[in-house]
């Protein structure tokens, strides 16, 4: 579980409630967003949904369209929300606001429950690289033999496997 | 005629039990008689098999199956527990903030699925939203819903969409039901993270056991091969 998280989906969402509170309008909340603090986090995201609506496509089709490319379950809801928000006439700001109280409660409890993972991460990392080195001086020596592999590749395998499932899962 | 007698008997009785007895403990005891009856065609197998088998052997052996069977068993359920929490949080959560944000429920109700991830239930859910479309019957539409859930985790999900289509939007009842499932919510992120961690830790074991078996190898190879040139 990536437990890394510095309030990113808190400081978006309230960007974007900001920007809605002068107009209820989802193209001109998510390009003034984009425009503020696109570069951070769902920059393709954003950059696809301006691109579309530019060429004419409804704004809940292009959400819909485009949310794959966002990875937290999290702000994928809220996309959903606002494409539902958008089809259904609703309030935005509101809907937005109490988002962002959500979003910085998880992220406050998470905070407080931070563990120290990098470290755990990089030792993983480092542990893979020298079994690997070793594999290959047995190599090197002459001494390979074949149970070495059947040691070696699954465990190494689920070790990478298993280190890239804790990069991928995010809230 | 004992056998007429008893089996007269054995069905007053059935019919006795299924007149009183309620569909839970009934379930209950469908379990129980389950594990009874498995556990009697273990014994007569053993007893028909005996002479072939070792029993010391062969009853360590069905022991080793059965917990392996009950461990895995407990692990799926409890990850499915944690699935569909998480996900009924998440349609909770959409339905209070769609009608805050001034929704009708009817038109929430047909956009569940959408935040549903899971394949079976997103079908489920849209099959349901189907349904209340045609008819607007809410108790049609959770009864139809609350067979695929545990009742303890439903409960919330149906209270919240009764208040809403009965009531209009309550929010203080509904922002402290809020609070109870956030919390379930947040305390299985935070279990994810602990496990992970115990994971990571064994996983690094075993990996820093493999690399010490191919640095000790070459070791013990010219040890080898040094006794046999000493002796």
């Amino acid at each position: 579980m990536n437990r890394e998280v510095k309030g990113e989906n808190t400081e978006l969402l309230g960007t974007m409630k900001r920007w809605a509170a002068i107009d209820d309008n989802v193209v001109f909340v998510i390009k003034k967003t984009y425009q503020e603090k696109g570069s951070v986090r769902y920059k393709e995201f954003f950059e696809n949904f301006i691109l579309r609506v530019n060429s004419g496509i409804e704004p809940s089709e292009a959400i819909a369209m485009d949310l794959g490319k966002i990875r937290s379950p999290f702000m994928r809801n809220v996309m959903v929300n606002i494409q539902s928000v958008i089809e259904n006439n609703g309030d935005l700001m509101l809907l937005l606001s109490k988002f962002e109280h959500e979003a910085f409660n998880i992220e406050k409890t998470l905070l407080a429950n931070r563990i120290r993972v990098y470290k755990d991460r990089s030792l993983l990392l480092l542990l893979i690289s020298f079994t690997g080195l070793a594999y290959l001086r047995l190599h090197l020596l002459g001494l390979h033999q074949g149970w070495q592999a059947w040691l070696f590749f699954p465990v190494t395998l689920l070790a990478g496997w298993y280190h890239g499932q804790i990069f991928r899962s995010k809230y | 005629m004992l056998l007429i007698q008893f089996m007269a008997l054995s069905y007053i009785i059935y019919d006795f039990l299924e007149r009183r007895v309620t569909a839970g403990s009934l379930e209950r005891f469908e379990k129980q008689a389950n594990r009874i009856t498995l556990v009697w065609v273990m014994v007569l197998l053993l007893l028909v098999l005996r002479r072939f088998l070792d029993p010391l052997q062969t009853f360590l052996r069905i022991v080793a199956v059965v917990w392996i069977f009950e461990v895995i068993k407990g692990t799926l359920e409890s990850r499915r527990q944690e699935k569909s929490q998480v996900m009924l949080y998440e349609v909770f959560s959409f339905i209070n903030n769609q009608l805050a944000a001034g929704i009708r429920l009817e038109d929430v109700i047909g956009n569940i699925h959408r935040v549903v991830e899971d394949r079976r239930f997103k079908r489920i859910f849209r099959e349901g939203g189907e349904i209340f479309k045609a008819n607007y019957d809410l108790e049609l539409y959770l009864k139809a819903l609350g067979r695929h859930f545990e009742p303890e985790e439903f409960f919330y999900v149906a209270y919240s969409l009764r208040n809403g289509f009965n009531l209009g939007l309550q929010k203080e009842l509904l922002k402290y039901q809020e609070e109870i499932m956030f919390n379930n919510y947040i305390g299985i992120l935070i279990k994810k993270g602990d496990r992970g961690q115990i994971k990571l830790f064994f996983i690094a074991l075993v990996q820093a056991a493999v690399l010490v078996v191919f640095l000790a190898y070459p070791i013990l190879v010219e040890l080898m091969g040094s006794l046999a040139y000493l002796f």
